[in-house]
């Protein structure tokens, strides 16, 4: 450790009296391989009870390689793949002694956190250094059930101070029948997920000192996917989606454009143009978890870390108490909608915290009513079936709680629909050889 | 049960009433040569009396009138023989052997050479004539003039059977075109424990089993009671060598090439067998030894979809190995006198398979992107089998014979020491993977989802390969030559090896083994006059085995060293493409090749890596193991057996019926894992507690059966038969416990623990016609109707990773009915050198159908052959031999696509109505020539040549456009040299 790191620390000690009254602790909950669109479309009360006085994206953009290995490293680093040299899941190339986890960064200035991840897939267990968790738990890949237990399990040391929670069964779903809003064993494994979520809040919820603490709750994941793969560079595989809860961010839906990759083989091939800085500085990425969690940690030190010229980050804080916020272009929104254009299912969210009655009623551009079924409702979702609707522009009146809300909507119903079948690294039975 | 059918069989023993004194009993043996005559027609002149000589050659008349009577031997082939004897009452007159003199008139040049002898397809077809059901019998002399050194190649040519074949080697067989484990295969009578890596099946693997020490084949397409039971295809029963009726010693050395390997093979036998001088005592020993060289190129497809035929990757796969095959075999018969013969069979048969396989990987469309993967592949393959049996046969007197048997077999696969030398757990078919960077194929176009061109309304197009036949724009490879085109989009230049890094190593770990450590049987004949015959029996079967699947895997310790190991850190070597890989195909990938690590870097690879790979066991503790439970069973299955027969004859009719019960004990193991939390310490990992699951299966199977011959005259039978037969689930089928996944195939399949076995009911009519001793053809159909038929069931039962559960169950009623024909013809009354000419053809067409879930119409049985014929020409005289052989196997549907998805209201709908995804076995055509040339009496020189089509191993998705697997093996050879004493 190097004088000036010693130096912020011996600050940081001394400043911690200062803001101590409310614990900051973190849990990040990584689904893997879950396109943004097939998120909005599937039944997930749970994550959508986060969104609903949350800060969260369904528009965010993948900057580098959609691949697992990469994709977390970028989310839990803070920076993007030049960095910390992860470009496979072999994470072979990986620069994490100079590019660590924000849980080390975490450590420098507060060496008494406690904290534990809680992984499905091996490799981040056994692949990643320098990451500073005091427990790595590894659990069954695709699990779930044992993967929430864990973290249930964990969640009740009242010292926790941060916690990564990380499921496998979307992505495997994924590979095996299809990254795709209309497979509807994707969409099974999504809401599967989402009820370990549920398990896991309950538990977050029933800590004996939560109301004595400030927890930030993350949930994103890594990448989408297309057909029975990702890696590449469709909207598919690259868009995504994030989800921040807590007293420390606001409640807003940010819609942000796509800054671009770092990719070269996305530049070259796919004509995905290179990262424009610009954007980036103002749309939500993956990079912002390990920054907005890390500030979240660190903030009873005064530290911003986007400031601390030595770690080298890439991401933003989105906590609300950072100034110009507001410049950073979000749109705020109290309904959003999604997709738009449709092809058949829309899905709208909306914060109905007083559970009022929600009625709903669609239009045509020309004002006829049209009768178009709803397939979900609940507290804060509304998902519309327009299959067999001419292709066109629709506005979908809501009426919550008394108050009416009009929304535009563009169908064109040339969309793709089903499943496929994976292929896998090896053989997991015995076939002809 | 059991305990009452024995208390009959006392009452039985009891009540044998002694012989009218107005006649006496008449025995004997028929032999040529000291070789014994089975199937001879004995009758006594000017009376209805007759019978036919049993498999030892021996018959008995009862009830003959005493005094002076004739006794008339016929036997096609032979000179038919007179014989005077005196009849005195109320004894038995012992005529012993009688020889029989070869017809020389018709056999032209009749000698016995070596073990290749002229006219030893008349001892097959004098056995087919006068057997009480349909049969076909092929003798070891035949079986010797094949080229052909497994068991199941040797089985070839009988009409009906077709032989699936593993690396061009026949390894499984199955009659009239049925499921492979339809078909009972037996040894000495007894079905042949199985454990084979590749699947589950009760069918027996050939490869093990050397065809040298075979005596005799007997195939059997209708049923009898004291045969054991799950036959509803039929039983091939293969009678190893059990005695010798002289001195013998016979050699065989042979060498020979295999075109592709381009390296030698190697085949040495040697019999040696003697009696004792007083004739009570003789033995036969047989080692041999098949050594071979052998490649295989091929392309493989796998396709990516349910919905279209993308493809998801594309593999060329290189083979190279060595097999050898070890047998030995030991016999021995003691007869201290006439009533009494005890005797033992022991075998043994080892398969080592010295594999090793380069593929090259074309992933379109990856678990990462796209890729190029190489894969450099070694394993060493043991298989062993071994068993025997003492026998005995007490004859109490001239009607009662009861015979006795008690066995063991045991067959065993396990890999052998590869990668490491000595005998490690973690030994098996071991990989070691380089992957590409990100890549770019520039062969593949955007499609609509199903497949349909890119309109103006796509919203989403996905990016995908499709061949030619698939292809919308008319613009896919021809399937014969897929050329995927990757770009490296980091460097101008082209892909090399530097640019792949090490991405994993794993061994596939297989242990499966199965053994019956007893057998047991007693029967008991019991002959009341010339024209009654009852047989009774019982007979028990333990039966223990087990299937261990798992893996062992590497991967690279991270922490420890973060950099890539680059494939060209590695001593490598070129693909060897022999001639040109995939020449048939006009080398399509000719100097395209990406190296592959040689033999002695792959075995070696971990242990030089040390550290820096870190070693996954597969275990209840790792995180993919649920994956793996339900790979793993163990199970025991007691099958207890009664029957009883009788065997009648009235006038020009034998009638034999009866009924076998049988009953089954299946006890099996597995596990199944809890949705509890357990910790493990050492490795901090939460896992899933395993804990067994048991299935307990007893069932009782009533099994009739009825076989009518008539004899319409010398020359014309017709043969009628009924039967109820069974087949038993295989143990991956009654499985407890956790299902087994198969992500390749995307599988998650239970077994059923309350799973019943099949039942068939079957008709038969065959009509045969033999021309004296030029030959014979028959002509005959078939039907069964089948219930309880067993089938793989998808389920509501969606795992969390999206996988559709499937079980297996008793589903469809189906059946299949066919036709089938079978000419053996030698034209004698042909001039000069051409009458040593004959045509052996046969033929079998079958019709089947099921109701396969999902399809609104009836469709063909999955793995039911509906057309295949076998043609061979072949030709004797004194010194020559030669056999060219011509077989066809029609190609028929392997394994229905049974994808489902669920629709808006949850429900599971099946995709496909039609067979488009379905996956077919292509047909089969192959040509060998055989042919040997004896001198001096004693010496033998001969010659085989296989392979000589070099046709395909095909496998196809829906239509032969659409391949899945090509397999090319080129033609292979060998010289022998033969010496017999």
């Amino acid at each position: 450790m190097n004088f000036k790191k010693l130096l912020v620390a011996a600050l940081s000690c001394a400043t911690i009296s200062a803001y101590a009254s409310q614990p900051r602790k973190v849990l990040i909950i990584g689904i893997d391989g879950t396109r943004s669109d097939a998120l909005q479309q599937a039944n997930t009360p749970n994550i959508d009870g986060l969104l609903v006085n949350g800060l969260y994206t369904f528009n965010a953009w993948h900057c580098g390689v959609t691949i697992s290995g990469p994709s977390w490293s970028d989310i839990m680093c803070g920076v993007w793949e030049d960095k910390h040299g992860v470009l496979e899941n072999s994470y072979s190339g990986s620069n994490y002694n100079e590019y660590p986890y924000f849980t080390t960064h975490a450590k420098s200035l507060k060496p008494n956190l406690y904290m534990v991840q809680v992984a499905e897939w091996a490799p981040l267990n056994d692949d990643v250094y320098n990451d500073s968790w005091d427990k790595k738990i590894q659990v069954p890949d695709g699990g779930g059930v044992l993967t929430a237990d864990s973290a249930v399990a964990n969640l009740a040391n009242p010292n926790l101070d941060a916690m990564f929670v990380y499921f496998d069964a979307v992505d495997l779903a994924g590979h095996s029948t299809g990254f795709d809003p209309n497979n509807p064993t994707y969409i099974s494994a999504i809401e599967g997920v989402d009820g370990h979520i549920g398990t896991i809040l309950n538990a977050l919820y029933a800590r004996p000192n939560y109301a004595q603490e400030d927890w930030l709750v993350l949930v994103i994941t890594d990448h989408g996917g297309s057909g029975t793969s990702h890696g590449l560079a469709s909207a598919q595989e690259r868009k995504i989606w994030w989800i921040a809860n807590g007293p420390s961010v606001e409640h807003k839906e940010l819609v942000g454009g796509d800054p671009g990759t770092y990719t070269q083989l996305y530049q070259l091939i796919y004509q995905v143009p290179e990262v424009n800085p610009a954007v980036l500085d103002t749309v939500p990425v993956q990079t912002d978890i390990a920054v907005t969690a890390l500030h979240h940690l660190i903030y009873d030190t005064g530290t911003n870390p986007e400031d601390v010229a030595e770690w080298d980050l890439d991401g933003k804080s989105w906590l609300k108490t950072i100034t110009g916020l507001d410049d950073k272009s979000s749109v705020k929104s109290d309904i959003a909608m999604y997709p738009n254009p449709a092809s058949d299912l829309v899905t709208l969210w909306f914060d109905n915290k007083q559970n009022g009655k929600v009625n709903y009623a669609v239009y045509t551009a020309e004002g006829k009513l049209v009768n178009v079924p709803a397939l979900i409702t609940s507290q804060n979702k509304l998902t519309l079936n327009f299959e067999g609707n001419a292709d066109g522009i629709y506005f979908v009146k809501l009426n919550i709680a008394g108050t009416e809300y009009t929304k535009r909507l563009v169908l064109n119903q040339a969309a793709p629909k089903g499943s496929a079948t994976p292929d896998h690294d090896h053989t997991k039975c015995t076939g002809k050889h | 049960m059991s305990k009452v059918k024995c208390a009959l069989l006392f009452l039985f023993s009891l009540s044998i009433v002694v012989l009218s004194a107005q006649t006496g009993t008449l025995s004997g043996r028929l032999v040529s040569k000291a070789e014994s005559l089975p199937g001879a027609i004995v009758i006594i002149e000017g009376t209805k009396l007759g019978t036919t000589t049993a498999f030892d050659g021996s018959f008995q008349l009862f009830n003959v009138p005493i005094g002076k009577q004739i006794v008339k031997v016929t036997y096609l082939g032979y000179k038919p023989l007179q014989k005077e004897v005196v009849v005195t009452a109320a004894t038995t007159t012992q005529l012993h052997d009688i020889e029989l003199e070869p017809d020389a008139k018709n056999l032209k040049e009749v000698s016995v050479v070596g073990s290749y002898k002229v006219g030893s397809e008349d001892k097959a077809i004098n056995m087919v004539k006068t057997s009480s059901h349909v049969v076909s019998v092929m003798s070891s002399e035949a079986i010797a003039k094949l080229p052909s050194k497994t068991a199941a190649e040797a089985v070839k040519r009988i009409a009906g059977t077709s032989v699936q074949n593993d690396k061009g080697e026949g390894s499984l067989v199955s009659l009239r075109g049925t499921p492979i484990d339809w078909t009972a295969t037996l040894v000495n009578g007894d079905r042949l424990p199985t454990s084979d890596e590749e699947n589950a099946s009760r069918a027996f693997d050939f490869e093990v089993l050397p065809s040298d020490f075979i005596d005799y084949i007997v195939v059997a397409r209708t049923v009898t009671p004291d045969q054991e039971s799950d036959n509803i295809g039929g039983i091939i029963n293969f009678l190893t060598r059990s005695n010798v009726e002289k001195k013998t010693f016979k050699v065989n050395i042979g060498g020979g090439y295999n075109t592709l390997a381009g390296k030698p093979l190697m085949n040495a036998a040697v019999t040696y067998g003697n009696v004792s001088k007083n004739k009570k005592f003789s033995y036969v020993l047989d080692g041999s030894y098949y050594g071979r060289y052998y490649g295989a190129q091929a392309y493989k497809v796998v396709y990516g979809s349910n919905f279209n035929q993308g493809i998801a990757s594309y593999e060329l796969k290189d083979y190279s190995g060595m097999r050898n095959t070890m047998g030995a075999n030991a016999a021995f018969e003691y007869k201290p006198n006439d009533k009494v013969t005890i005797g033992g069979r022991f075998f043994y048969g080892r398969l080592s398979d010295d594999k090793n396989q380069y593929k090259t990987r074309f992933n379109y469309s990856d678990g990462s992107g796209s890729r190029l993967r190489l894969q450099s592949i070694s394993g060493m393959l043991i298989r062993q089998l071994f068993g025997g049996d003492v026998h005995g046969e007490f004859k109490i007197n001239d009607k009662i014979t009861i015979t006795a048997k008690v066995a063991t077999y045991h067959n065993s696969f396990r890999y052998g020491n590869r990668p490491f030398k000595n005998k490690d757990p973690r030994n098996g078919y071991f990989f070691t993977e380089f992957m590409s960077p990100l890549l770019y194929y520039k062969d593949v176009d955007s499609v609509e989802f199903n497949g349909e061109p890119v309109g103006p309304n796509t919203v989403a197009p996905i990016v995908t390969k499709l061949l030619g036949v698939d292809n919308p724009y008319g613009t896919g490879d021809n399937y014969n030559n897929i050329q995927p085109q990757p770009i490296n989009p980091q460097s101008t230049d082209p892909l090399q090896a530097g640019d792949f890094e090490f991405y994993r190593s794993w061994s596939e770990l297989n242990e499966t083994w199965e053994r019956d450590p007893i057998v047991a049987r007693v029967d008991l004949n019991y002959v009341i006059n010339n024209n009654v015959k009852l047989q009774f029996g019982f007979k028990g079967r333990y039966k223990e085995g087990a299937r261990l699947v798992s893996l062992y895997e590497w991967r690279q310790n991270v922490p420890l060293r973060p950099q890539p190991y680059l494939l060209t850190d590695f001593n490598t070597v070129q693909l060897d493409e022999r001639g040109g890989f995939l020449r048939e195909l006009g080398s399509p990938y000719a100097g395209s090749f990406f190296p592959f690590l040689p033999q002695d870097q792959l075995l070696n690879f971990v242990p030089n890596l040390g550290d820096t790979l870190k070693p996954y066991e597969m275990n209840p503790v790792n995180t993919e193991y649920r994956f793996w439970a339900g790979n793993r069973y163990t199970y025991t299955e007691g099958v207890y057996a009664g029957y009883g027969m009788a065997d009648v004859k009235i006038g020009k009719v034998q009638l034999v019926a009866g009924a076998r019960l049988e009953y089954t004990n299946l006890q099996e193991l597995s596990d199944t894992l809890l949705d509890s939390l357990a910790f493990d310490q050492p490795s901090g990992n939460y896992y899933y507690v395993p804990e067994q699951r048991r299935t307990s299966l007893k069932y009782l199977s009533i099994l009739p059966s009825i076989n009518a011959t008539w004899t319409i005259n010398d020359k014309m039978n017709l043969r009628s038969a009924f039967s109820r037969t069974m087949h038993r689930p295989n143990f991956a089928e009654t499985k407890p416990g956790s299902g087994a996944y198969c992500i390749d195939d995307l599988d998650l399949t239970y077994g059923n623990s309350r799973l019943k076995p099949a039942y068939s009911y079957n008709f038969d009519l065959t009509y045969e016609y033999f021309w004296g001793n030029k030959g014979m053809f028959s002509v005959g159909g078939y039907y069964k109707y089948v219930v309880n038929h067993i089938f793989a069931i998808t389920t509501s039962y969606v795992d969390e990773i999206g996988i559709v559960a499937k079980r297996y169950d008793n589903a469809n009623q189906s059946f299949v009915y066919g036709f089938e024909g079978a000419f053996v013809r030698k034209f004698t009354g042909l001039p000069g050198i051409l009458s040593g000419f004959g045509l052996n053809a046969n033929l079998t067409y079958s019709l089947s159908r099921m109701q396969a879930p999902g399809r609104s119409n009836k469709q063909a049985m999955t793995e039911q052959t509906p057309f295949l014929y076998n043609v061979a020409l072949f030709y004797e005289n004194k010194h020559l031999q030669a056999r060219i052989a011509f077989n066809y196997t029609g190609a028929y549907l392997k394994d229905l696509n049974l994808a489902t998805v669920k629709d808006l209201n949850g429900n599971l709908v099946y995709i496909h109505n039609n067979s488009d995804f379905d996956i077919f076995k292509g047909p089969m055509y192959s040509l060998d020539f055989g042919g040997s040339y004896t001198f001096k009496t004693h010496y033998t020189v001969y010659i085989e040549l296989m392979n000589l089509l070099d046709w395909p191993d095909l496998t196809y998705r829906g239509q032969k456009e659409r391949p899945i697997r090509t397999e090319y093996y080129r033609q292979r050879g060998q010289i022998g040299f033969k010496y017999e004493f």
